[in-house]
C-alpha cells in the first residue's frame, strides 16, 4: 500500500517537475535577444517583429495566391512595376518600373525597369513581367484571379476565351484539349498588348475604358496578381514552385527564408532589394494560429507584437492595454442578398421594406460591440474619389450628404412597402422567408438579430437555415435561398470594384438582380474617361442602388487590432495587401 | 497462428478497399465543392474542375485514385497548392505522434496508478481525490483545459512558451491537456475493474494462501484488471497519436489533427481520403497489436480463429 502511495507521489511530482524543467530551458518567453539594443537612429538592432498569420498560407505564387493571408507574405516578398507609399500613393520610381510614359490615347504605357535584383541576385528584367502576366491569363494556370489581368489588357479576352468552343465562359468545353484550341491560345498570347522591347522596357497596350484612367491601371499593378516571377524558376520547380521557401526568388523588401507548414514563416530583410537601405527589419516571425484565445495569450504573454482583437476580448483590451489598441477599415462591405427570382423579392418595395425593417447601428452595438460603420450607401469609405487623391473618400465626400439609406430602422414605412410588394405580385399570405447562413454560433447570433428585427418591425418570420460554409456558397451560387448574407471587397482602389457586381449577367450577382438601367450606368462607368464624371456615374449608381436594392448594404467592416508601443512604421491598407512592411521597424522594444 | 494473421491481413485489405470506396462515394455525395472562393467566377471554376480532373465521371476518378493510390501516391492537396498529400501527412504525424504519445504515456502512468490506489484505499481520500479528478478530467472539455494551462503556466507563470516552437518545452502543456481527458476515463476505469478483481474468490484465495499484498495486486489482481482496459488502447492510441484538431489549434501545433476536420470542411477530396485511410490504417494496426497483446496478458487467451477445447 505504502509502495503505491509512493508511486502515485513520484509521478504527481514528475508531471510538475516536467513543467519547471521546462520553463528552465525557455529561457524566458519574453527575454531579449543577445546584443539587442538601439542603434544611433533609435532603430532596434536586430529589429524584428513577431506576428500572426492566422493560418497556412494556401499558396505563395503570386499568379495562383487569392487570399489575404497568402497576400500579406506576398506583398513583403515580391514587388511589382508600382509600390504605394505610405500614404497610399503611387509615385514614379516606387517600384520595379523607375519611370513610365503614358502615349497620348492613354492606351499605351512603357515601362522602364530599373536595375533591380532577385533575391538569387539575377535581374529583374521586362519578361520577368511579360511571362507572369501571360501565366496569370493563360486558362491552363486556371488561376481564380486571371480576370484582374485578362480584362484590362488589350487581347486579354481572346486569351481567356482562346479555348472556349461555345462562346459561353463557364462551360465544361472551355479547357484547352487538342493540338487546335492550344495553338489558338498560343496565337492569342502572343497578339495580347504586352511586348517586351528590351530587357528593361516593357510597353503594355490597356482596353479602350482604361484610356484615360492611369489611377485605376496602375492600383491594379499593385495588386499580387501582377508580380512578376521568373520563367526559369517556375519551370523548375513545375507544380511545387513557390510550394516552400526554397522553391522561389523574390524581388521585394523580403525573402521567404524558412516555410514550415501550418506552423511558421520567416521573412528575412532582402540584400538584393533595389531600396534596402529603406528597410530597417532584420526580419519577421510569423505564427499560424487560428484560435483566438491562443493568440490573444501569446500577446499577452509577449509573443506576438500585434494582435487581432475579437469583440468578446474588446473590453479586456480596454482596460488592460488602452494604449496599444488601434483600429482600421479593411474595406469590407457586408450586405444582405435577395433572391430576386422568387417573389416577392423581384418587387423593389419587398426590398425597400428590408431595407428599412432593421436597424444598422444597433447591429453595429449588438453584435460589433461599436465596431464597424453602418452601410448608408453601398461603396466602401476606404475607396477614394475617382481623380482624387487618396484619402479622399468617395462615400465620406460625395455620397454621406445624400442621407441615402438610414442608420435607423423605419417600421411604418417598411409594413406599408411590404403590404404594397405583397399586393402587387399578388400574394395573399407571406412565403416561408429562408435566410441561409453559415454554422456556428456567431453567424447564428447575426440571423437571429434579423429574424427579430424582421419579426419586431415588419411582422414576417424568417426561417433561419444554417449550413456549412461550402454549402453556403453553393445555395448562394445556385440560387438555394431567400435571403443570405455576403460581403465584397475591393480589388482596387476605384468605386467600380462594387459597383459591377451587379450588372445583369455578374458572376457574383447571386441575387439576381437584372436592371438596364443599371447596366448602361456600369458601362458608361467602364468607358468614361473623364474621372468627374465618372465620380457623377458613380453617384448616379449609388441613388439607383438606394432605391432598387440589388442588394441591401448593412455595414462596413472596421478592424480592432492591439499593437506593442514599439512597432513603428507599418502602413495597413484596405486594398490589395496588408499590413505593408517595407517601412516599419521597432525602436524601444526591450524596455 | 500463421493462418489467423494471413486472416487478419486479408480483412485488413477488405477493410481498406470499403473504407476509401465509402469515403469516396460520401465526399462527393456532400453539398459543395473544393473551390470554395466567394469571389470565384464560374468560368475559372470550370477550368479549377478541369485542372484537377473533377470534371471526369466519378467512376473514373475512382480508378485513377485507386491507380495512384497502388502506386503510393495520395494526390495533391486542392487548397494547400502544390502540396502532396504524402507530405502533408508526413510531415504532420510525427508532430501530433510526440504529443499523442506523451499525452498517453502519461494518462496511462497516472490513470492506472490512480485507479489502483483508488481501488485499494475506497473511501478514502486518495479514493475520493481520484475520483473528483475524474469527474473533472471527464466534464471539463480538453480544450478549456488547454486554454487554461496555457494562460496559467505560459501568460501568468511564463514558465514555457504559449505557442509550440517545436521543441520539447512547447509540447508539456497540450501533452497534459489532451491526456487529461484520457487520464479521467483510465481512473474510473482501472478502478471500477480494480474493485471487482478485489471482490473476486481466486483474490481471496490468493491472500488465505498467505501471498504478500503486493503480489495479491500486481500478480492478480493488477493483471486481470488492466484486460478491459487493452481493448480500448487500440482507438486510444490511433485517436491521440493521429492528433486533435482542438489541441493543434490552440498551440499551433503543425499536426494531422487540423486536416482531418479542415479537408472535410474545405471539400479537399484527396486530403480527405489520404488522412482517412492513414487515420484507419493507424486503427486497424493498433488494434491488431492490442489483439496479439492479449496473449501476452492473459495466457488463456490464443490467437486462433477457433477457441481450443
Amino acid at each position: 500500500m505504502n509502495r503505491t502511495r509512493k508511486w502515485f507521489a513520484l509521478f504527481s511530482i514528475l508531471v510538475v517537475a516536467s513543467l519547471v524543467l521546462a520553463a528552465c530551458s525557455n529561457g524566458g518567453t519574453t527575454s531579449q535577444q543577445p546584443g539587442q539594443g538601439q542603434q544611433a537612429s533609435g532603430v532596434d538592432s536586430p529589429s524584428y517583429l513577431k506576428l500572426n498569420l492566422g493560418d497556412e498560407p494556401p499558396s505563395l505564387d503570386p499568379q495562383l495566391a487569392t487570399d489575404s493571408v497568402s497576400f500579406e507574405v506576398l506583398g513583403a516578398a515580391y514587388e511589382g512595376l508600382v509600390r504605394r507609399d505610405p500614404n497610399g500613393e503611387i509615385k514614379q520610381g516606387s517600384g520595379m518600373a523607375e519611370s513610365w510614359e503614358v502615349s497620348e490615347d492613354g492606351l499605351t504605357y512603357t515601362f522602364h525597369l530599373r536595375d533591380a535584383k532577385w533575391s538569387d541576385g539575377k535581374p529583374v528584367t521586362a519578361n520577368d513581367f511579360a511571362y507572369a502576366w501571360k501565366r496569370a491569363m493563360d486558362p491552363r494556370t486556371a488561376s481564380q484571379y486571371s480576370y484582374m489581368v485578362y480584362r484590362w489588357i488589350k487581347g486579354g479576352h481572346e486569351v481567356a476565351t482562346a479555348c472556349d468552343n461555345d462562346g459561353e465562359l463557364g462551360n465544361e468545353d472551355d479547357a484547352c484539349e487538342n493540338d487546335q484550341e492550344i495553338a489558338k491560345l498560343e496565337e492569342a498570347l502572343d497578339n495580347v498588348g504586352i511586348e517586351v522591347v528590351d530587357e528593361k522596357t516593357l510597353k503594355v497596350t490597356v482596353t479602350e475604358n482604361l484610356s484615360q484612367n492611369q489611377g485605376l491601371f496602375l492600383s491594379l499593378l499593385t495588386f499580387p496578381t501582377w508580380y512578376p516571377v521568373r520563367q526559369d524558376i517556375v519551370e523548375q520547380f513545375g507544380d511545387q514552385f513557390a510550394s516552400d521557401a526554397d522553391k522561389a526568388v523574390y524581388n521585394g523588401p523580403f525573402v521567404i527564408k524558412e516555410w514550415e507548414h501550418g506552423n511558421s514563416l520567416r521573412l528575412e530583410k532582402n540584400p538584393n532589394y533595389w531600396d534596402a537601405q529603406t528597410v530597417k527589419l532584420d526580419y519577421i516571425d510569423f505564427v499560424m494560429v487560428p484560435d483566438a484565445a491562443a493568440y490573444i495569450n501569446a500577446y499577452e504573454a509577449g509573443e506576438l507584437d500585434i494582435t487581432g482583437v475579437p469583440g468578446e476580448y474588446k473590453e479586456q483590451f480596454e482596460r488592460d492595454h488602452a494604449n496599444e489598441l488601434g483600429t482600421y477599415e479593411d474595406g469590407g462591405t457586408f450586405y444582405l442578398v435577395l433572391n430576386q427570382t422568387k417573389k416577392p423579392w423581384n418587387n423593389p418595395k419587398a426590398r425597400q421594406a428590408i431595407a428599412l425593417a432593421f436597424d444598422r447601428e444597433t447591429y453595429i452595438q449588438a453584435l460589433l460591440k461599436g465596431i464597424g460603420i453602418p452601410a448608408t450607401s453601398y461603396v466602401n469609405p476606404v475607396i477614394t474619389a475617382p481623380g482624387e487623391e487618396p484619402g479622399n473618400s468617395f462615400a465620406k465626400k460625395y455620397v454621406d450628404p445624400l442621407k441615402l439609406l438610414p442608420t435607423k430602422a423605419d417600421p411604418e414605412r417598411a409594413k406599408q412597402l411590404w403590404q404594397e410588394a405583397l399586393q402587387e405580385e399578388g400574394l395573399t399570405e407571406v412565403p416561408t422567408i429562408e435566410f441561409v447562413g453559415d454554422d456556428g454560433d456567431v453567424v447564428k447570433t447575426r440571423l437571429e438579430f434579423f429574424q427579430q428585427q424582421f419579426k419586431q418591425n415588419l411582422g414576417i418570420d424568417l426561417q433561419i437555415v444554417q449550413v456549412p460554409f461550402q454549402e453556403r456558397l453553393e445555395r448562394q451560387r445556385t440560387g438555394k435561398f431567400d435571403i443570405i448574407f455576403a460581403g465584397w471587397g475591393p480589388d482596387y482602389d476605384h468605386p467600380l470594384t462594387y459597383l459591377d457586381l451587379w450588372v445583369c449577367n455578374g458572376p457574383y450577382n447571386d441575387g439576381k438582380y437584372c436592371n438596364a438601367e443599371y447596366d448602361r450606368l456600369v458601362e458608361q462607368l467602364q468607358n468614361e474617361p473623364d474621372p468627374e464624371k465618372q465620380r457623377e456615374i458613380a453617384i448616379e449608381l449609388e441613388k439607383l442602388i438606394a432605391k432598387d436594392l440589388p442588394m441591401v448594404p448593412v455595414y462596413h467592416r472596421v478592424v480592432q487590432y492591439a499593437q506593442r508601443p514599439f512597432v513603428k512604421g507599418l502602413v495597413r491598407r484596405a486594398v490589395g495587401y496588408s499590413p505593408e512592411f517595407k517601412w516599419a521597424y521597432t525602436q524601444g522594444r526591450q524596455q | 497462428m500463421r493462418r489467423y494473421l494471413l486472416q487478419r491481413l486479408l480483412l485488413m485489405l477488405v477493410s481498406i478497399w470499403a473504407v476509401v470506396t465509402v469515403t469516396f462515394i460520401l465526399m462527393h455525395a456532400i453539398p459543395g465543392n473544393p473551390f470554395s472562393d466567394p469571389r470565384l467566377r464560374p468560368e475559372i471554376l470550370v477550368l479549377m474542375m478541369e485542372k484537377y480532373g473533377l470534371n471526369d465521371p466519378l467512376w473514373e476518378q475512382y480508378l485513377r485514385y485507386w491507380n495512384n493510390l497502388l502506386h503510393g501516391d495520395l494526390g495533391v492537396s486542392l487548397k494547400n497548392i502544390g502540396q502532396s498529400v504524402n507530405r502533408m501527412i508526413a510531415e504532420g504525424f510525427p508532430e501530433s505522434a510526440w504529443v499523442g504519445i506523451q499525452a498517453l504515456l502519461f494518462a496511462l502512468v497516472v490513470g492506472l496508478s490512480m485507479g489502483i490506489v483508488a481501488a485499494l484505499n475506497r473511501n478514502r481520500w486518495p479514493d475520493y481525490l481520484a475520483m473528483v479528478i475524474a469527474v473533472l478530467g471527464v466534464s471539463v472539455p480538453s480544450f478549456v483545459i488547454a486554454v487554461f494551462g496555457q494562460w496559467l503556466f505560459a501568460v501568468k507563470l511564463n514558465w514555457v512558451p504559449v505557442l509550440w516552437n517545436g521543441r520539447w518545452e512547447t509540447s508539456v502543456i497540450p501533452s497534459l491537456a489532451l491526456g487529461g481527458t484520457m487520464l479521467a476515463t483510465l481512473v474510473r476505469m482501472m478502478r471500477t475493474q480494480m474493485l471487482d478483481v478485489l471482490n473476486q474468490d481466486y483474490i481471496n484465495t490468493a491472500r488465505a494462501k498467505g501471498l504478500s499484498q503486493r503480489e495479491v495486486v500486481w500478480r492478480h489482481a493488477v493483471r486481470n484488471a488492466i484486460l478491459p482496459i487493452v481493448t480500448l488502447l487500440g482507438p486510444l492510441v490511433a485517436g491521440v497519436i493521429t492528433g486533435t484538431v482542438v489541441i493543434e489549434s490552440i498551440f499551433g501545433i503543425p499536426g494531422l489533427g487540423k486536416y482531418y476536420v479542415e479537408s472535410v470542411y474545405e471539400r479537399d477530396y484527396p486530403l480527405i481520403l489520404g488522412t482517412t485511410l492513414f487515420y484507419f490504417i493507424f486503427l486497424i494496426v493498433a488494434n491488431f497489436l492490442v489483439d496479439m497483446s492479449y496473449g501476452l496478458i492473459d495466457p488463456r487467451i490464443r490467437l486462433t480463429n477457433r477457441a481450443r477445447g
